[in-house]
């Protein structure tokens, strides 16, 4: 058994505060979760899950909170996109080091995603890149493992929400093909 | 009414909430839950740290596994953009 971290971000039905399906949560299993209700009408929970495998913790989480709160939609699994601060946390290192050695590679480390007063990645590049280079982190399987599962739930979420043109559908799968 | 949520049984989420108080969290009773121990709330609320969501935290009586609870209060408190260093 590993231990997976990651977020969950639901969408409530109504804008009202989550603090009202904590026992809900916590019946339904939820009590590996740290449970976020700062921003009405949404709810968001912290997981450390001790599971066989990253889509099983997952699904699992899922399958509770969706118990608890029938009505909650799941807009979001994060660890996924991040900044210089969650780069070193994972690294267990300082902003100062982890820019350092983006600048030192800036040739081989990905491109950032959103580059404008801050820089964001997919960390799943980012893992792949600390794979690549043999880097000694603290779990990187596991993070890798769940931050792919996120990255393609967040993807197929995020593509089913766009409109697809089939002009611009073809004219963009011939630029990818070619 | 905010009511006081007294000791939380576990000795490392005990620690972990001296530190989030050290930084201005605040930690009182849920009026809604009898599995909450208590909730936990960033003495800033700023909408601007983390959407907002983190501002407001619960802490369960029994969570599944203490360490970990208490690992997050700590990220929880030095992941807030408004933190002191």
């Amino acid at each position: 058994m590993n231990k997976y971290d990651f977020a969950l971000t639901f969408k409530l039905a109504e804008e009202i505060d989550s603090e009202i399906y904590l026992d809900a949560l916590y019946e339904a299993e939820c009590d590996d979760a740290s449970v976020c209700m700062g921003k009405i009408g949404w709810l968001e929970l912290d997981f450390i899950r001790s599971s066989p495998s990253a889509s099983e913790a997952i699904e699992t989480a899922i399958i509770s909170v969706n118990h608890a709160i029938p009505d909650a939609v799941l807009k979001h699994i994060s660890p996924d996109i991040v900044g210089i601060a969650e780069i070193a946390t994972i690294m267990n290192c300082s902003r100062q080091y982890v820019r350092q050695m983006i600048n030192s590679n800036s040739y081989t480390f990905p491109n950032p995603i959103y580059n404008q007063s801050k820089s964001l990645w997919h960390l799943i590049e980012v893992l792949r890149w600390f794979k690549d280079q043999k880097r000694d982190i603290d779990n990187l399987d596991i993070i890798f493992e769940t931050t792919k599962f996120a990255r393609i739930y967040n993807n197929t979420i995020n593509s089913k929400n766009i409109d697809v043109d089939i002009n611009v559908k073809s004219v963009i799968d011939n630029l990818v093909h070619t | 009414m905010k009511q006081n949520p007294g000791k939380h049984p576990n000795k490392e989420i005990r620690a972990a909430v001296k530190y989030a108080e050290s930084h201005g969290w605040t930690f009182e009773k849920s009026g809604k839950s009898s599995h909450a121990w208590a909730i936990m709330k960033c003495l800033y609320n700023d909408e601007q740290c983390r959407c907002g969501s983190r501002c407001k935290i619960s802490i369960y009586l029994t969570p599944r596994c203490p360490q970990d609870r208490a690992a997050q209060i700590y990220r929880d408190v030095d992941g807030c953009i408004n933190k002191d260093e």
